[in-house]
Parts: C-alpha cells; structure tokens; sequence
C-alpha cells in the first residue's frame, strides 16, 4: 500500500492529504520547498519576497489540493500554481501590458521532443545562467523549465497553459535568442560598451 | 553549492514547512471541498453550453436577417452590390457573436489547453455556424418574427420590430404587376412603386404575382433597378414574410 511505503511518490502523498493526513503536506513542502524557490529566483530575477511568494504557493497548493488530480503528475500541478503566483508578482511591478493573444499560441506543428544531450544542457544552463535577463519572459519561462527544472514539453504545456506545440517553438527561438544574448554580451559586455580584444 | 550552504537550505526549507504546517493547523487556511470544484467545473460547463446556444441562437438570426431583408442577394449584383451589402451589414450582431465566441474560446481554453488554438476556435465557430444555419433555415424564427409582429413574444420581440422597421433604401421587397417591356409595378407594404431596371437586369423571368427583392434607389416613385431577385416558392427564402403580411409559409 501507498500508505505504508517509506518513499511514497508526490502523488500518493497528495491523495493521502485529500484524504485527510494533512500532515503528509509538510513533506510535500520539504520535497518542493528548494525547487520552487530556485524557480522563482530564476523567473523573477529581482523579488525580496520571494520566500513569501513561496509560502503562499504552498497554501494555494493546500486549499485547491482537492482540485489535483492522483493521475497526473503533482510536479506540474504545482509548478502551474506557482507559476501563476510569480506571474501576478511580474504584473504588479510591471508598467508594460501583458499580451492576451501571442501569434505562437496559434502553431499547428506538432512538436517533436528531441533528446538533448546532457552536455548540451551543461551549455544551455551555463547561458541562461549569463544571459537570462536579457531574454522575454515568455521565452525564460520555457527555458528554465525545460534546462533547469527538466519538465517534458508536456509537463511545461500544463504548468503554462499552453499549446504543446507553442512551448516547442518558444523553446527554439528562446534557445536562439539565448545565444545571441550571449554573443553581445560577450562582444560588448552587459553594460553595452565594446570589450577590448 | 558546498556543505553550508546546503545546510541553510534545509534549514530554509523545515523553517518553511513549520510555518505552512502552522497555518494549517491554526485554521488560517482551509482545504476547500472536492464538492466545491465540482461545481465550479459543472458552472463552467454550464456556462459553455448556455452561451453556445446563444451565440447559435444569435448566428441563426443573423442568417434569418440577412435573408429576410434581402442583403442576402446584394454581393450577386456587382461591386455595386458588395458596397451596399457591407454598408448594410448588421455589424453589431455579427461583434456580439464574436464576442460570445471570445468569452466561449477562454472557458474552453481552461481545459482544452494543449491544442493549438485555432483548433478550439475553429470548433467553436463551426459549431455556431453549422448550427446557426441549420437553425437559422428552420421556420423558428419566421414564427417568432410573426408572434413579435402580433406583440405575442415578450423577451426578443423588439429586435424582430427593430429589423422589421428598419428602412434599407435599396432594397424593396414586394409583387409584381403590370409587367411590360419598360419595367413593371411594384407593390409593397408602403405604396407602388414604378420600377426601372437598367441595361443588365432581365425581365425575361418575371411576371405577374412574382414575389421579388428589387434592389436600386428610390426616387419620385420611381426605382432605378440594378438588380432583381424573385423568392420561389421552393427556395429556402420561401418562409420569408411578405411586408404587412408576416411570414410566408407557402
């Protein structure tokens, strides 16, 4: 039984809180504490908040938590949760409108997940450990999810609410715009002023 | 990251479940009941499936309208006719669909998430205009147009008067009489018009009794045709209602 399990998975732990072991939480905040504030610090860039940011994902998470569903994956449950708290925390400090409709959401391409290799992700955290602010958010969000919190295409589609589709061509041009960021940077350094040779 | 700074985190990270665990315990928080999102999911389903048959309900008036009135056979008759039916179009119908359709394609969006879309709206405008039509070429609304002209419908039967009201300049609906070479009589709800076609409109089909759209403006009694449209008794038009006599349901 689930229950009697040493390592339960998130799930199991999940449906043992919606059953009333509301205990179990903590350890779902134990397992997801580090991981969301990672994320957070990565998306957001700047935020002082962003350990209350954190907690008040957790009790978002605790109060729906009858909303999740034991077949998916809690992962991308609560990324989709956190997600949206960081993205209202973007809005309020933003004075720039939030697009409704973006012309990526309207791919039809299905997309084709290739397998990246690990040397390949050692190169891609490196540049948006360099590079990330230089980038829209909508291509960040893609690129941390994908090579730093290593979701699927699937897992990213449901924790953004988007297309399949979408989240690989912002993959693609979010990779390109990347490493064009880092180019500039390299040549002109972050302030914009030529490096000498 | 070395030792302390892993030690730090999980430190951080047991600070945090302690507090979150406290909140909890002290009531702060509150799991909501599976009962209340299924309800919610229940509202939204609710929600998509009202407002898609208003949006239908919409569509097939829109269609109704564009039939009974005549704007139908505009862009039949030229550029002339394609001018006339753009600036005669009922432009708030169709951006209180699209509305509907925005507000539907959001609903839809919460759970149709992974597709593209285009694929959720296209579903959704196939859905209200294959619908609509089907609808809109049904006797529903001529009957309800006749229960509005006799004050019988109380909730739409002032958008059915507004469009029975509703003056188009060039575009006559009536039968005729006194055919001949030159042109022939037009008989409406209002008065007989004197019709003369120009160069391109036959008459070859017409005779007396037929029911037409003459299409031209008006002036001194006289209309200068550029098109004419006779409603058969077979056509789907054919619930059409004759001005002042309600629908024709010949």
């Amino acid at each position: 039984m689930e229950s009697l399990n040493k390592n339960p998975t998130d799930e199991a732990l999940a449906k043992l809180v919606q059953n009333g072991e509301i205990e179990k939480f903590g350890e779902l905040v134990e397992r997801y504490g580090k991981k969301l504030e990672r994320y957070g610090r990565k998306f957001l860039q700047n935020s002082n908040s962003l350990e209350d940011l954190v907690q008040d994902v957790f009790l978002k998470a605790y109060k729906n938590i009858q909303n999740f569903n034991p077949d998916r994956k809690f992962s991308s449950w609560i990324y989709r949760i956190a997600h949206n708290e960081f993205i209202n925390e973007l809005k309020k400090n933003s004075r720039h409108p939030f697009a409704f409709i973006e012309p990526d959401l309207l791919a039809l391409h299905p997309a084709v997940e290739n397998t990246v290799s690990d040397l390949e992700k050692q190169e891609m955290r490196q540049l948006l450990e360099s590079s990330l602010e230089s980038l829209d958010q909508k291509y960040r969000e893609v690129l941390i999810l994908y090579y730093e919190e290593e979701f699927s295409y699937k897992e990213i589609s449901d924790i953004l609410t988007i297309p399949v589709a979408t989240v690989g061509i912002r993959l693609q041009r979010g990779k390109l715009r990347l490493q064009e960021a880092y180019k500039r940077i390299e040549t002109y350094g972050s302030n914009g002023s030529k490096k000498r040779q | 990251m070395d030792q302390t700074d892993q030690k730090n985190g999980n430190n951080n990270t047991l600070g945090l479940r302690r507090e979150i665990m406290e909140k909890i315990k002290h009531g702060e928080v509150r799991m909501r009941s599976k009962a209340y999102f299924i309800w919610q999911a229940l509202a939204v389903a609710a929600a998509v499936v009202l407002l898609l048959l208003l949006a239908v309900a919409i569509a097939s008036f829109l269609i109704f309208v564009l039939h009974a009135s005549g704007r139908i056979f505009l862009p039949s008759f030229g550029w002339q006719g394609w001018r006339l039916f753009l600036l005669r179009f009922p432009w708030l119908i169709l951006l209180l669909i699209a509305a509907l359709v925005v507000i539907l394609e959001i609903l839809v969006k919460r759970f149709a998430y992974r597709r593209p879309f285009i694929y959720s709206l296209g579903s959704i405008l196939a859905v209200i205009l294959v619908a609509g039509i089907f609808v809109g070429q049904s006797s529903l609304h001529p009957v309800l147009f006749n229960q509005a002209s006799e004050n019988q419908l109380p909730l739409a039967g002032g958008l059915y008067r507004y469009f029975e009201q509703e003056n188009l300049e060039e575009i006559h609906h009536g039968i005729i009489s006194n055919i001949n070479q030159g042109g022939f009589t037009l008989n409406t709800k209002e008065e007989p018009y004197s019709v003369i076609p120009n160069d391109q409109v036959m008459l070859d089909n017409l005779y007396n009794g037929d029911r037409v759209f003459v299409l031209g403006e008006e002036s001194n009694g006289q209309i200068h045709a550029f098109g004419i449209k006779k409603v058969g008794k077979d056509e789907l038009f054919r619930k059409i209602w004759i001005p002042g006599q309600g629908p024709n349901m010949k």
